[in-house]
C-alpha cells in the first residue's frame, strides 16, 4: 500500500486532465478490493482535511468582518492602547495577519476574550452617557 | 476606512478566491472517481460544495466593501 500512497500523494498537484490521466491508470493496477478502499479512504479523508480547513478558514473570516465593522465605530488604538496596553500597530498586525518573527500573527484565544471584554466594557460606557 | 482594514479585506478576498477554487479542483476530481469506480463521494461533494457557495456569498460580501 506504501506504493500505492506515494502514487496518490503524487496526484494532489496534478492538474483536472492529468489527474484524470494518471488516476485512470492507478484504478485500473490497483484493482483489488482492499485497495480500492484504499483509494476511497485516501480521497474522503482528503476531502474531509478541505472541509475542515474551510472550517477554519471561515471563523477567521467571520472575526475580520466583525473587526472591520468594529473600526468603523470605534478607534482601534483606543481599545489597543486601554485594554491591551499595546500600540495601533500591534493590532493591526493581528488583523491582518502580517508576519512577526516569521509566523502569522494572530489573536489568541485571551487576546479575543480581552477584545470581547472591551467591546462590551466600551458599550455599557456610552449606554450610561446620556446628555439630557 | 484605514487603509489596513482594507488591505486586510484585500488579503481575505484573496485567501477567499483561492479557497473557492481549491474546493472546486476537489469536487471535479471526487465526481470523476465516482464516475469512473463504484464509490459514493455524494456526501463529500455536497459538502464541499456548501462550502463552495458560502465562499461565493462571502466573495460579493467583501467586494462590496
Amino acid at each position: 500500500m506504501k506504493e500505492l500512497q506515494k502514487k496518490l500523494e503524487k496526484t494532489r498537484h496534478l492538474k483536472i486532465d492529468d489527474f484524470k490521466t494518471e488516476m485512470t491508470k492507478i484504478i485500473a493496477k490497483y484493482n483489488s478490493p482492499d485497495e480500492q478502499n484504499f483509494i476511497s479512504s485516501f480521497f474522503k479523508k482528503d476531502a474531509k482535511k478541505t472541509i475542515e480547513q474551510s472550517i477554519a478558514l471561515r471563523e477567521e473570516i467571520s472575526l475580520k468582518i466583525k473587526l472591520k465593522e468594529i473600526t468603523e465605530i470605534i478607534a482601534i488604538s483606543y481599545i489597543a492602547k486601554n485594554y491591551f496596553k499595546k500600540s495601533r500597530q500591534w493590532f493591526y498586525q493581528r488583523l491582518n495577519g502580517n508576519l512577526v518573527n516569521g509566523n502569522s500573527a494572530k489573536f489568541t484565544k485571551e487576546e479575543l476574550n480581552t477584545l470581547d471584554f472591551a467591546l462590551k466594557d466600551i458599550s455599557n460606557k456610552i449606554g450610561s452617557i446620556s446628555i439630557l | 476606512m484605514s487603509l489596513l482594514i482594507t488591505k486586510a479585506m484585500k488579503e481575505l478576498l484573496k485567501q477567499v478566491v483561492l479557497k473557492q477554487s481549491e474546493i472546486k479542483i476537489k469536487i471535479k476530481r471526487l465526481a470523476f472517481l465516482q464516475e469512473t469506480t463504484q464509490e459514493n463521494y455524494q456526501d463529500e461533494m455536497n459538502s464541499l460544495l456548501d462550502e463552495l457557495n458560502y465562499y461565493e456569498e462571502i466573495e460579493q460580501k467583501l467586494r462590496g466593501f
